[in-house]
């Protein structure tokens, strides 16, 4: 009988196609985890953790720093409860600030001199970091981890996102570390990588450099004691004044700018 | 359109995830930016506004120094002095202090001109012009220009400080909780996070 060649032809290049070692261990080859899918996944587990509670360790190059009072390093402890609860407290070298947020009201506290403010903060954690940017000019360390969307947030910032492979956080000499994956996030002015959490998938590390400045000066964010199991309660986040602190008053962005413009 | 960012420089007080947009580094230095004709309008929440657009740039901050530069030269105006530059070479310069005045015009030869004095410096050479005050540095050349002013740097309303002198004791002042050190009340404030001192008496 005749052979059908266009069966035969079709037959030999199938068998080459999967017997080609090349080939085939191309298509062994894992592909790679999806970067877009993992910081979901990281926003996912902020977000659907009601309460947490995470340490950092920030570090700042000074050439960042010109025009802010603000230390180059610090030691930062927050505590969330969603959806309008927050406490924060930054230590840097002769300095330690708080701050409160209770759905209600803002504290701010220099510790230090035990000086204090309380304003007005009816919102969200959301509103928060956008009113309190927008009145008075900060918002809480790493409050942005306490968002209700935190991907969307990152993802308005980062212009484009891709894997680069897995690393290690933390450990002595590669033992005991953290297994995280990388992600290298983009921007027009700053790029990053963020580490997060093969397991847990919380952020454990953020490296920034500002790509436009000479010499590229990083901001590097070590992440630790995350606990998404956080038992906070109210007091958590009220401030009592110590005996002896002053309340002073906590100048709006438009008022001093209104002072500038006076002299 | 006018864009709201909604963070600013307490992003880096959180060293938070600065990776990001343009919008969000500009941010971080307390910078708003909007579409203004067909160029775009900066400004910053300390006082400080800059314009680029597609035939110049220009920029001020909050205490009225300014420089910009055009199609036809580059000029800056200080509180202690004022320089400009045409495009084909021709300059002038003036101190406030010193009253001093320079012009000329500079041709394409290796001529230059520069005027010092304590407090200000002018330098113009065949295609660009330099002038530096007490708070502020503007540069022209043929291809741009640069501003910096101090209030890059922490920068408060007059009777604004930072920092007080060891050994303050706690008062009541003028309605106000203060600090009193070397016969000087010191009513302090938060301002953008930080701790500031107004000078009262």
């Amino acid at each position: 009988m005749k052979p059908n060649l266009n069966v035969t032809a079709v037959s030999l290049a199938l068998a080459a196609l999967f017997t080609s070692p090349a080939l085939a261990a191309d298509a062994a080859k894992p592909t790679a985890p999806n970067a877009d899918a993992i910081l979901r996944q990281m926003s996912s587990t902020l977000v659907g953790a009601r309460e947490f509670s995470f340490a950092a360790h920030r570090q700042i190059d000074a050439a960042l720093l010109a025009g802010h009072d603000l230390p180059t390093d610090a030691h930062v402890a927050v505590t969330v409860q969603h959806p309008n609860k927050l406490a924060a407290r930054s230590t840097s070298k002769g300095d330690v600030r708080d701050f409160y947020f209770d759905g209600r009201s803002l504290t701010l506290v220099d510790v230090t001199k035990n000086l204090y403010s309380t304003v007005p903060m009816r919102t969200s954690l959301d509103g928060l970091v956008e009113e309190l940017d927008q009145k008075y000019g900060f918002t809480p360390p790493l409050a942005e981890l306490a968002l209700s969307n935190v991907y969307a947030d990152i993802r308005w910032k980062a212009r484009s996102i891709s894997y680069q492979g897995e690393g290690t956080v933390g450990g002595f000499f590669g033992v005991g570390g953290v297994a995280c994956h990388r992600l290298a996030l983009s921007g027009k002015v700053l790029d990053a990588e963020l580490w997060v959490g093969v397991d847990d998938h919380l952020p454990r590390k953020l490296v920034a450099a500002a790509k436009t400045r000479a010499g590229k000066p990083q901001i590097k964010v070590e992440f630790s004691d995350w606990n998404l199991a956080a038992k906070a309660t109210a007091q958590d986040f009220t401030f009592v004044p110590p005996k002896g602190a002053m309340k002073i008053t906590m100048a709006t962005t438009a008022e001093m700018t209104g002072k500038h413009k006076k002299h | 359109m006018k864009t709201s960012l909604p963070y600013s420089l307490a992003l880096l007080a959180g060293a938070t995830l600065l990776f990001t947009t343009s919008n969000a580094g500009a941010r971080s230095y307390g910078v708003s930016s909007s579409s203004r004709g067909r160029g775009t309008e900066y400004t910053s929440s300390r006082g400080g506004s800059a314009y680029v657009g597609p035939r110049g740039a220009a920029a001020q901050d909050a205490n009225g120094r300014s420089a910009a530069v055009g199609e036809r030269g580059a000029a800056y105006s200080g509180p202690n002095g004022a320089g400009a530059v045409g495009k084909n070479g021709e300059y002038g310069t003036y101190n406030k202090n010193t009253g001093a005045t320079s012009s000329g015009n500079v041709n394409n030869n290796a001529y230059h001109s520069a005027t010092y004095s304590s407090t200000s410096a002018a330098y113009t050479g065949a295609n660009r012009v330099a002038v530096a005050g007490p708070n502020a540095v503007a540069v022209a050349g043929p291809n741009g220009v640069a501003v910096a002013g101090r209030s890059y740097a922490p920068c408060y309303p007059s009777g604004y400080v930072r920092a007080m002198p060891p050994g303050y004791s706690t008062a009541y002042y003028g309605g106000y909780n203060c600090f009193f050190v070397g016969g000087v009340y010191y009513r302090p404030e938060f301002y953008q996070g930080s701790t500031v001192y107004v000078v009262v008496n």
